[in-house]
């Protein structure tokens, strides 16, 4: 059985959640989850994702906006 | 329709309801003068040592801090100091600094360099006068395999006899001071709330420790005080703020400010001064010159959870 948070059940979807279960022996269904939705599969690219320039750019200008709004 | 036995008749001029409303009415009236009358008498055989009469009334009805008025912000203050020197014998000084024009706080934190000795949790102890007797920390520092950034399975009791430990990193978590807080959002009397600066504040005598802020919060950032926080006078940091790390009750919600009593007067932080490796980075991230700015601007970085959408202006970065 792979180890498997509650969490991560959950948030992978149900094709990845019950791929995971059954284990890395149907390689096809965890495939076909990541494929299905980028980054799913990859529990950090969900808790600490990495920014690009452009989204830092982006969270900078809606602080700003914010700041003056206040 | 006729009486039933017990029960009164909707004919008869005095109804249960009223009965149970003038008895609440006058039960309160009764209350109200015989608790006036009760403190007083406490006041006066506890000795001069003890609370002033005015000082329990002013606080007891004490206004949310952004609805007090000048005047009534230095009472305030005065009776936080008055009490501190009663109670610990230590002369402390309450702050009130505000939020300045063009200052938004930012922190970057750099996970390379990052070797989990929690200097910084310590430093945050003794700067914010936590209760040494409790185990509230506001800053959690989560040991994890490399390879694995699966939070669930992070380890924040290590007892590692040295850092860093082999096969492990460390990912130090604490308030992210989010543009868009869901704690401010869950507090059902508004004792909570953002500062211009985007510092998100607690207003310890407004707080009814529901811990509501507690659950909304995806970081564990927000810890609630089960005892009054016990600082020998020896350690007390003397140097507080309004809603920072002055003296609170037990029963609150308490949080990271970013050291406000030090970010506010053009310092840093206590957790930046204390890392040994200079992980940390703090600073205005409006000024495009700041360490912040360059670090965002320069860096590989990452925030955590940004999917909740809660804006944190905590970054974490790498070399």
């Amino acid at each position: 059985m792979a180890d498997l948070s509650r969490r991560d059940f959950f948030t992978r979807g149900l094709p990845g959640g019950v791929a995971a279960l059954l284990g890395s022996g149907v390689a096809a269904a965890p495939a076909a989850a990541a494929a299905a939705r980028p980054g799913a599969g990859d529990v950090s690219a969900r808790d600490l994702r990495r920014s690009s320039r452009a989204e830092v750019r982006e969270a900078l200008r809606r602080i700003r906006a914010r700041a003056r709004a206040r | 329709m006729a009486d039933r036995p017990g029960i009164a008749s909707r004919t008869v001029g005095v109804t249960r309801r009223l009965v149970l409303g003038v008895g609440a009415a006058l039960g309160a009236v009764a209350a109200l003068f015989g608790g006036r009358s009760a403190l007083a008498q406490a006041a006066k055989a506890a000795g001069p040592e003890a609370e002033p009469l005015s000082d329990v009334l002013g606080r007891l009805f004490q206004k949310h801090y952004q609805k007090m008025g000048p005047d009534e912000v230095k009472q305030a203050v005065a009776r936080i100091e008055r009490r501190a020197k009663r109670q610990t014998g230590t002369d402390i000084t309450v702050g009130t600094e505000p939020a300045q024009d063009g200052v938004v706080f930012g922190y970057a934190l750099n996970i390379s360099k990052c070797k989990g000795t929690r200097k910084c949790v310590e430093a945050c102890v003794a700067e914010n006068n936590t209760g040494r007797d409790s185990s509230l920390q506001y800053i959690r520092v989560l040991e994890l395999n490399h390879g694995d950034m699966n939070l669930n399975r992070a380890d924040h009791y290590y007892e590692a006899e040295s850092v860093p430990q082999p096969g492990k990193f460390y990912l130090p978590v604490q308030c992210m001071q989010c543009d868009n807080p869901p704690c401010v959002k869950a507090c059902p009397v508004e004792a909570t709330w953002q500062e211009r600066d985007g510092i998100t504040v607690v207003d310890y005598d407004w707080c009814i420790g529901c811990r509501y802020c507690m659950t909304a919060c995806p970081y564990w950032a927000r810890h609630f005080n089960w005892n009054e926080p016990a600082v020998p006078a020896e350690a007390l940091n003397p140097d507080t703020h309004y809603l920072g790390n002055r003296p609170r009750p037990r029963g609150v919600v308490e949080k990271c400010t970013f050291c406000i009593q030090r970010s506010r007067k053009g310092r840093q932080p206590a957790c930046v001064e204390a890392c040994p490796t200079g992980a940390r980075i703090f600073g205005n991230l409006l000024d495009p010159d700041s360490d912040i700015r360059y670090v965002l601007e320069n860096k590989t970085v990452f925030r955590l959870k940004e999917d909740l959408g809660t804006e944190p202006k905590f970054w974490y970065f790498t070399d």
